[in-house]
């Protein structure tokens, strides 16, 4: 079946509300949430999914009650509102990759908590009947569970998820080796830092039972390294039993953040635990043997009781399995049986994404690179033979087609949409809005400019500095923004484009703007500048990234302590990014942001001098212009200067700078192109433009690096690597030369 | 014989031992050099290479191999002959330098490659002393074969750690 378009619907919901401002709807907002709904329900009518059905109607009554105002509670409104649309996702996925619904019970209590909150009658007695058919053991457990869940961030549990299920998997790969080599540090080793990682993640999610039983793995296997407990069989053991409770312990966070809280009563690790810590104490303990009820136990499929009952009754019938034997005696479906067998057997991990060594991506698309070189070679020396053979020359235009579709794949392999930095950023600046008192829209813009994957983890930190910054320091409190005579909501504005080899985030907010006064007052205070210096407002604005300057009259514990900016410069500086700063009394600041996108194209312009090609970064470059004789002045000893729209302009030489190897040449015959950088410009002599290309930065190697301005190599059309400048240190290497 | 003695012949002996082995042989002004066949990853042809500025005379400068881009160095200049044109027998051989951080690919240029050879360790003879004033720590050995002696090459000694770094920092 086709879930695409219900898919697309109920995601496109979630991501409206999640960049709802503030937990406040506008009857024009929620005109779109309905229509939304509407379509919905009309697709899952004719997919016939009742249980979206079910969830979209209760949704929908739920909304027109929030328009109505008939909701008093309004947070809790909002917030049912919201795990409506999450459970609708659920059920989707769910569809989309079983084809079935395992979130019966979700949906009916989630029926139930709307009815709780508004009154709501579901249509029909269906939902009723079931409901009652509920268990009761289930409403104690969702309680316990919810507001833990609730008050952490669940896409950093999601993450915690995954990426636990990575390291039981080296653990368990791991300890196959120990097993092999009980004596080996190395293998003890690579089964600790796992367990390391795990405890430091779940005490930080405060999963407490997580914690706990990987800190008593962790100090066993500590005590192992040290030489301390002897490797033995029984260790092994409890380390691999102790991996699959922390697999099960995982899958039921997992469970309940899904909304799935059928599992039953927790699993008893008493037991575990007393045999780590037997262990521990250096008791040795025979390896205890798996039983199967037990798998059974850790996915909650059956209680304890059920279990006894079960192992009982197979007592009595010795040549039935226990699985049968439960399913004979009503204490499990089938289905579960089947289910806890499957589960057993499977790999649990979420295949949805892929982790993968960045270099086989590299390689990968270095090869690509070279077939796309190679292919156009062939089809130059085809078309050169004035071949009539037309079935060949089609073949070839579609293997050029596939080629040139497969390194459009492999180069977007790395890159990633800013969007998901920018909607942790939103959610971060709404968490502090309503820390600081303060009422906060935030516009997110261009959201889909993509950057790669590496770079987005390296300028998040810098940037939530900054949007610290905008709502603690930026945006007014409501009053004084009344006073002020703006709205009471303040906004801030992230925005994310290209520019060139680049991509540019702008912060900005709607707030008091900097003051140059105070920044001077402060500036002068601490001696970062001497009385009298004549600075340009955007000087000035400069200052705040010194460190030690902090203009916020109040320190909070989100920023202010005058240790914010320069850290936020630091960072941008080791990215090789830029910062400027706008501003502009009573309407707000703006942060510009520019960052280099590593392994990204870059837009270049091929230049020749001599036999070399370089290749100049189109973000550099003003204009390129071919001086007059009168335009060029030669200062003697000092340097040439050529003088561009009434702008004298130090001309430099890539030629002289780079050692090329050129017949000299006065710069009226050949061509200048003016770079800038930093704020300054200069031009740069050339003897020929060959055009403009998009390249992929590569590194010169380990051997190679760090050249002064070189900031890589780019592997050209005919296969050969010309050298990219990097403006700045080509503007330093000028001035240290002359 | 003391203890001592023969302790240190058996030392020469392993030293030599681990000595043994294939190596590619190639020519440099007119001499027959050795490297490990475990160094070499590939022999290429002579290919247009991209001079990188500021760097030694003897780094020629990074060529694209099959989309990598690694450094090449003109062995002749490394050792200080003179500098000669580059012939169709001019070869790029491609070996892995391990360096203080990591491996490296570099590419070295010589004059032309010869053969694959086997070297007994009897056929290994200790570097000669040529006084202070030359250094031979990045050779091996010498290698005496049928058609003369060979000198095999340490390859990862060749450039000496300085002027890895020095490399890593770009003069």
């Amino acid at each position: 079946m086709d879930y695409e378009k219900i898919s697309n619907l109920v995601d496109r919901m979630a991501s409206d509300f999640l960049f709802l401002s503030s937990r406040e709807l506008d009857i024009p907002t929620a005109g779109v949430f309905l229509n939304t709904l509407e379509s919905i329900l009309a697709v899952a009518g004719q997919l016939r999914l009742p249980p979206i059905q079910k969830v979209v109607t209760a949704v929908n009554h739920l909304l027109e009650q929030i328009i109505m105002d008939n909701v008093r509670d309004k947070t809790s409104g909002f917030d049912s509102f919201e795990r409506g649309i999450s459970l609708m996702q659920e059920i989707v996925r769910d569809y989309q990759q079983k084809e079935v619904c395992e979130h019966e019970d979700a949906v009916n209590r989630y029926i139930k908590n709307i009815s709780d909150l508004t009154g709501y009658q579901p249509p029909g007695t269906l939902a009723a009947a079931e409901e009652s058919a509920m268990p009761a053991t289930e409403a104690p457990a969702l309680k316990t569970v919810t507001p833990i869940l609730q008050e952490q961030d669940e896409g950093l549990l999601r993450d915690f998820i995954t990426e636990s299920f990575e390291y039981i998997e080296q653990i368990e790969v791991n300890i196959l080796n120990l097993e092999q080599n009980p004596e080996d540090k190395e293998f003890i080793n690579a089964i600790f830092r796992p367990f390391h990682s795990i405890k430091g993640v779940a005490s930080f999610l405060n999963l407490d039972t997580i914690r706990d039983l990987a800190h008593s793995l962790e100090n066993l296997l500590d005590k192992a390294r040290n030489g301390e407990l002897q490797v033995t069989a029984a260790i092994i053991d409890v380390i691999l039993d102790g991996a699959d409770a922390l697999k099960s312990l995982i899958v039921q966070v997992r469970d309940k953040l899904d909304g799935k809280t059928d599992a039953a009563e927790r699993e008893d690790l008493t037991q575990l635990l007393e045999r780590i810590h037997r262990l521990d104490k250096g008791l040795d303990l025979e390896p205890a043997p798996k039983l199967v009820g037990e798998i059974l136990l850790d996915d909650g499929m059956i209680t304890k009781d059920a279990l006894k009952e079960g192992l009982k009754a197979s007592a009595d019938n010795p040549g039935k399995k226990l699985g049968e034997t439960l399913i004979s005696e009503g204490l499990a479906t089938p289905k579960q049986v089947t289910r806890a067998l499957r589960k057993q057997a499977e790999h649990i991990s979420d295949t949805s994404t892929i982790r993968v060594d960045t270099r086989k991506l590299d390689d990968m698309i270095d090869m690509v690179g070279e077939l796309v070189i190679t292919q156009t070679m062939i089809q130059q020396d085809i078309s050169n033979q004035l071949t009539t053979d037309r079935n060949l020359m089609r073949n070839i235009a579609q293997l050029f087609r596939i080629t040139s579709g497969l390194q459009r794949a492999t180069t977007s392999l790395r890159m990633i949409p800013i969007k998901q930095a920018f909607q942790r950023m939103s959610r971060l600046i709404r968490d502090l809005a309503k820390d600081s008192g303060k009422s906060i829209t935030v516009e997110l813009v261009g959201e889909d400019t993509e950057i790669d994957r590496n770079m987005v983890d390296e300028i998040y930190n810098p940037l939530v500095h900054l949007v610290r910054n905008a709502v603690d320091h930026g945006l007014e409190v409501p009053a004084a923004r009344i006073a002020a005579g703006k709205d009471e909501k303040g906004v801030i504005k992230l925005k994310a484009y290209h520019r060139g080899g680049n991509i540019i985030i702008e912060i900005s907010d709607d707030g008091g703007g900097l003051k140059p006064d105070k920044i001077l007052k402060k500036a002068l205070n601490n001696s970062l500048i001497q009385d009298g210096e004549a600075l340009t407002e955007q000087e000035i604005y400069r200052l705040i990234l010194l460190p030690g300057l902090s203009t916020a009259e109040k320190i909070t514990d989100v920023s202010g302590r005058g240790v914010g900016m320069d850290v936020v410069k630091q960072a941008v500086d080791r990215l090789r990014g830029k910062i400027e700063i706008s501003s502009s009394p009573g309407r707000g600041t703006t942060f510009t942001t520019s960052f280099p996108l590593t392994m990204a194209i870059i837009d270049g312009m091929i230049v020749k001098v001599g036999r070399q090609r370089y290749i100049l970064p189109t973000t550099a470059i003003r204009q390129a212009i071919r001086p007059t004789r009168e335009s060029c002045t030669n200062v003697v000893g000092k340097g040439e200067l050529v003088s561009v729209m009434g702008a004298l302009l130090p001309l430099m030489r890539l030629s002289e700078l780079f050692t090329v190897q050129t017949d000299p040449k006065d710069p009226w015959e050949s061509i200048v192109v003016v770079m800038e950088g930093n704020g300054r410009a200069k031009g740069l002599m050339v003897d020929e433009i060959l055009g403009k290309a998009e390249v992929v930065i590569k590194s010169l190697g380990d051997a190679l690096k760090n050249i002064k301005g070189i900031a890589g190599g780019a592997i050209l059309g005919d296969g050969q690597i010309g050298l990219i400048i990097d403006t700045e240190g080509l503007f330093n290497l000028s001035e240290s030369i002359s | 014989m003391t203890d001592e003695a023969i302790k240190t012949i058996d030392e020469k002996i392993k030293h030599s031992r681990e000595r043994e082995g294939k190596y590619l042989t190639f020519v440099l002004a007119g001499e027959e050099y050795g490297i490990g066949i475990l160094k070499v990853r590939e022999i290429i042809g002579m290919m247009t290479i991209t001079t990188v500025p500021q760097t030694p005379l003897y780094v020629k400068g990074v060529i694209n191999l099959r989309g990598k881009v690694i450094p090449v160095m003109d062995l002749r200049l490394k050792f200080s002959m003179a500098a000669m044109e580059y012939t169709e027998r001019t070869c790029i051989i491609v070996v892995e330098i391990t360096g203080p951080m990591r491996k490296i690919p570099m590419g070295i240029l010589v004059d032309s490659v010869s053969e694959v050879l086997n070297i007994k360790a009897t056929d290994i003879e200790e570097t000669p002393n040529f006084g202070n004033k030359l250094e031979t720590e990045y050779i091996l050995g010498m290698a005496k074969t049928g058609g003369g002696v060979k000198i095999l090459l340490d390859i990862d000694k060749v450039l000496n750690n300085e002027e890895l770094t020095a490399l890593e920092r770009a003069a």
